[in-house]
């Protein structure tokens, strides 16, 4: 009998536009001495549109630029919403044929609001398909998002321990300094 | 663990259910255990995660709140992967992890640790296991009656065997002879009239193949393939634990001039210095046969093979130092016992005879069961002792501080080379929380300046180690204490977990809080120790005899350390490039003999398997130019064919019969390498002499620079060295794999391989094979080493091959399995 062999496919999903943050509170010493210059729907726009400041002219402490790449989900994207947005996803890039293949095997095993962190599993022969799915999806139930995916892996065990050593970096650079 | 609790919003927690994450099953039996296996599942499989409203309140990012988010899934990922391993163990004896199982386990509960035979005597039953039915009592009369007597007779044996137990203090130790060797375990005594066995022989043969070597019964490998998980033990886990009582201990005793005497005839010189003589490090080299020609040359050969030497540790070292008394205790490894007593006594009497200071007279005491060892590999392998073996703490916080900083560190090789702690264990049965419980934490050394403090700190801590304490190990008194039965230890250990942990402090009448560890009762037994740090990383414990079986098991199961066999040890040596004893000796006897036994067992192999199954070394063709059948004896490393084959390779022990009675003189430089004058090989029955058998360079160094000189005192033709190979490229040298030296001509062929990884062998531009006049040596030991990524292995090659073809400059090498045609390029490295 030949195995049932499946793919975990780790991802983080970006929010590219920052609308709903007004200011992020320095409530902890490492970020007080980081002046907040952020883009902001009070603030006027750059010229390049409402995106994520880096580089020259956003002057982030290393602080913001964590936060901001890894900012809790805007209230519309849930659970169920990311389940429907990238099937569709799949659907409007792959058509039937991918919808298809993928349907059957392919199921979102986590996703947390609160990190934007997601594990989806799919059979090991059509995971790509997903793959270039979720690298197309652009929108999940009207909030502009960017997806990344951070690890692939024939088990969920690896696919987890690769989320809390992303955490634990995240933490420690955060509290380090403490 | 603090869960923050989200708002109960439908359809957002659990991640993937609606609702809650645990549920109660209700129902009848049946269907409520089914009801209830599924929901265990759906609560196993279920990630918890949080909403986004706790981390991002009223538009604003609370970096606190975001920490802590990030904290809460790290639980909760951890807590579902426990969960779903917890989940896939579908019966209680798969809660034991894979080795340390016994196989009967799954049928039979008296295989199982006692706290699971419930639980699992109810699974069984449960699922219908065919359970081993307990033996039927007979009831017949003559049954009875034999059953009876069968009983009386036994029950009359034990009380001999106690009595005779009682009437021993000592435990075995021969004063300049042999000493008899210990029974384990009465009721097998039959099986041990030409054998020993190992103290831990009992827990091995449950659960490791074993074999029968150097009169002791040792374990060869365990019953489970671990290739893989012995690198990883020995390379990033809590270690390996090894039961090395096989190794020889003596201890030579006496006044101290002519210990020191006997010490620096036996190692030539170098076991004499100052760091050794205070006890403060153990002496870990080659040790010589003093009575082989030529005896003086101080590197080379007549090695018997490695010993370690300890000094039992003086306080001074200046007064009156011939006569007092002295100990110095001798581990060689079993194949080499014979010779190096036989030395030691003779030394012993010829000390004697001359005795300037006869009283204490000098002597040499067989302690070879009298004190056994466990040895440890691995980088936390500190830790696991520190964990699970209770120190009795020294008046003396030299050692105690040392201790301390050593088990945190948890690497051996943080320990200087050689470094010795004289200690006193308490019964490790009576431990409270062995590491199971405890978290081993890992120590991660990637603060280097933490590192070199330790490292500092343990190198100044056991520069005086040694010379304040004396170990009681030297004497059969400190050796002797007596191992309380189990029942009884499990008393005492009832008896501190009682007791009370709260203490009145003498000084200052406040109550404090003593950890139950430091709760000595009066009749405590300490049990003293020796534990030496060794030259391939690892450490060996020496402990009195009896107590060997104890601390092993309390190393092994509650920290999960494996265990290992002779087969382990050697994997660990090989990966880490380390010539292994007594296969890649073969200059020394008791390699030779290893290498002879293992031919034989080959070929015996080969013969009882079908023409069709098995390759026929005669019809091998190498195409290069040379007539068929495989170089030398196929079997294995032939030595013999090496060193007395010619130029051309060829080598006919028929020709030489007729010259069977000339002696061998030793060539002249203009000569080497070619075939002398030879004693035929073993197969025509004729014993070699001493001076034909191989011998190993120990300093090759030496020898090249001085080979003119020595040239005429040593008899270089039949000299080998040992080195390490690497592979270059693909493939993976076996044992008595063929070595051959590159001929010139070819070099350029060769070196194309390592720049065009596209020259497959089955293409044409692959070089041949060199002929056999290029042979150089054997490999004796050879695998993929998954330290290295690639092929290593240990090889063994002649002084006089290699001078002849090509010189020791030129490192490449052609290696080619035995059977094979294809040669594959690697380098070698003089060790």
């Amino acid at each position: 009998m030949v195995r049932f062999k499946s793919r975990y496919i780790l991802f983080t999903v970006h929010y590219p536009v920052l609308d709903d943050i007004d200011a992020i509170s320095p409530s902890n010493s490492s970020a007080s001495n980081v002046q907040p210059r952020f883009q902001t729907k009070k603030a006027p726009p750059l010229s390049d549109g409402n995106i994520l400041p880096g580089g020259k002219e956003g002057n982030l402490g290393k602080d913001m630029r964590t936060l901001l790449q890894r900012r809790p989900a805007p209230d519309g994207v849930t659970l169920n919403a990311v389940n429907t947005a990238f099937r569709d996803a799949v659907n409007r890039n792959f058509g039937d044929l991918g919808a298809g293949l993928v349907r059957a095997s392919v199921s979102l095993k986590y996703f947390s609001q609160a990190t934007s962190t997601g594990i989806i599993r799919v059979s090991r022969d059509h995971y790509r398909i997903v793959w270039a799915a979720l690298t197309f999806l652009n929108e999940i139930a009207g909030v502009k998002v960017m997806i990344t995916v951070d690890h692939i892996s024939g088990t969920m065990r690896k696919c987890e321990k690769v989320a809390i050593s992303k955490n634990i970096k995240v933490v420690r650079e955060l509290s380090g300094d403490l | 663990m603090s869960r923050m609790l989200p708002t109960q919003k439908a359809g957002l927690w659990p991640a993937n259910k609606p609702g809650h994450g645990t549920k109660r099953p209700a129902g009848d039996a049946n269907k409520g255990r089914d009801e209830f296996k599924r929901v265990k599942m759906m609560n196993a499989r279920t990630i918890l995660s949080q909403p986004s409203e706790s981390s991002l309140k009223n538009g604003q990012l609370d970096v606190a709140a975001f920490v802590s988010s990030r904290k809460y899934e790290i639980q909760q990922l951890s807590a579902s992967m426990r969960k779903s391993k917890a989940i896939q163990k579908q019966q209680t004896f798969q809660v034991v992890p894979r080795s340390l199982r016994r196989r009967a386990a799954s049928h039979h509960v008296r295989f199982l640790p006692p706290r699971f035979r419930e639980r699992a005597q109810q699974e069984y039953k449960d699922s219908g296991v065919q359970m081993t039915p307990k033996k039927r009592q007979r009831i017949t009369r003559l049954h009875l009656r034999r059953d009876t007597a069968l009983k009386l007779r036994y029950f009359a044996r034990q009380r001999k065997a106690y009595h005779y137990n009682r009437k021993r203090s000592t435990y075995s130790v021969g004063v300049n002879e042999l000493a008899t060797k210990v029974v384990m375990e009465r009721k097998f005594k039959g099986r041990q009239k030409d054998k020993t066995w190992l103290p831990t022989h009992l827990w091995h043969a449950k659960r490791a193949h074993m074999v029968k070597k150097w009169g002791y019964v040792i374990p060869s490998h365990p019953n489970e393939k671990c290739f893989r998980p012995t690198h990883r033990a020995s390379q990033n886990g809590s270690g390996i634990v090894f039961d090395t009582s096989y190794y020889a201990t003596m201890i030579l005793q006496g006044n101290h001039d002519g210990v020191l005497n006997i010490v620096n005839v036996i190692s030539k010189g170098k076991a004499c210095g100052k760091t050794y003589l205070l006890g403060d490090r153990a002496f870990e080299g080659p040790i010589y046969n003093v009575y082989k020609e030529p005896a003086d040359d101080d590197s080379i050969q007549n090695a018997i093979g490695e010993a370690v030497i300890y000094f039992e540790p003086t306080t001074e070292l200046h007064d009156d130092l011939a006569t007092r008394k002295s100990r110095a205790l001798i581990r060689v490894h079993p194949a080499t016992f014979d010779d190096t007593w036989k030395m030691l006594l003779s030394l012993v009497k010829m000390t004697r005879e001359q005795e300037l200071h006869p009283d204490p007279g000098i002597e040499v005491q067989d302690c070879r069961f009298a004190i056994g060892s466990i040895d440890i590999f691995g980088p936390k392998s500190l830790k696991v002792i520190g964990h699970n073996l209770r120190l009795n703490l020294e008046k003396d916080a030299t050692v105690h501080e040392a201790w301390s900083t050593a088990t945190a560190a948890g690497d051996p090789k943080l320990i200087p080379l050689g470094a010795v702690f004289p200690l006193k264990f308490f019964d490790p049965r009576t431990i409270s929380t062995p590491s199971r419980d405890r978290k081993l934490s890992s120590w991660e050394p990637h603060d280097v300046s933490k590192q070199a403090l330790i490292y500092r700190s343990l190198n100044e801590i056991t520069r005086h180690l040694g010379s304040r304490t004396p170990s009681p190990l030297f004497t059969i008194e400190g050796r002797s204490i007596r191992v309380e039965h189990a029942k009884i230890a499990h008393g005492r250990l009832q008896q501190r977990r009682t007791a009370s942990s709260k203490a009145v402090d003498a000084t200052s009448g406040s109550q404090i809080l003593l950890k139950k560890e430091s709760l000595i009762f009066i009749d405590d037994v300490s049990i003293p120790a020796i534990m030496i740090r060794r030259a391939s990383g690892g450490i060996s414990l020496l402990l009195p005899w009896q107590w060997v079986a104890i601390f092993f098991k309390k190393l092994v199961i509650p920290a999960y350390t494996m265990y290992g066999g002779l087969q382990q040890s050697h994997q660990i040596l090989s990966e880490r490039m380390l010539p292994y004893f007594p296969d890649d000796y073969p200059g020394t006897s008791a390699g030779l003999i290893e290498e002879k036994e293992n031919m034989t067992l080959h070929e015996k192999v080969w013969k009882s398997r079908p023409k069709s199954k098995k390759i026929i070394y005669d019809t091998l063709d190498l195409r290069n130019g040379e007539k068929k059948g495989e170089v030398g004896n196929p079997f294995g490393c032939d030595w013999q064919y090496l060193l007395r084959s010619d130029a051309k390779g060829v080598y006919d022990p028929s020709k030489q019969l007729a010259k069977q009675q000339k002696d061998v003189t030793i060539p002249d430089s203009s000569a080497a390498g070619s075939s002398t004058d030879t004693v035929t090989e073993e197969s025509s029955k004729t014993p070699l002499s001493a001076a034909d058998e191989p011998w190993m360079i120990t300093n090759l160094s030496r020898i090249l620079s001085e080979r003119n000189k020595l040239r005429k005192e040593l008899n270089l033709s039949t000299a080998l060295f040992t080195v390490q190979i690497i592979m270059i490229g693909r493939g993976v040298p076996s044992p008595s794999a063929r070595v051959y030296a590159i001929p010139v001509k070819d070099r350029s062929r060769w070196m194309q391989l390592k720049r065009n990884r596209k020259i497959v062998p089955e293409s044409s531009e692959y070089p041949m094979c060199p002929k056999s006049g290029f042979l150089i040596g054997f490999i004796t030991t050879g695998g993929f080493n998954l330290k290295e990524g690639k092929g290593s292995g240990i090889a063994s090659l002649s002084w006089a091959k290699v001078e002849q073809n090509g010189g020791f400059n030129y490192r490449y090498c052609i290696i080619r399995d035995v059977g094979e045609r294809i040669g594959r390029l690697a380098l070698y490295k003089p060790l």
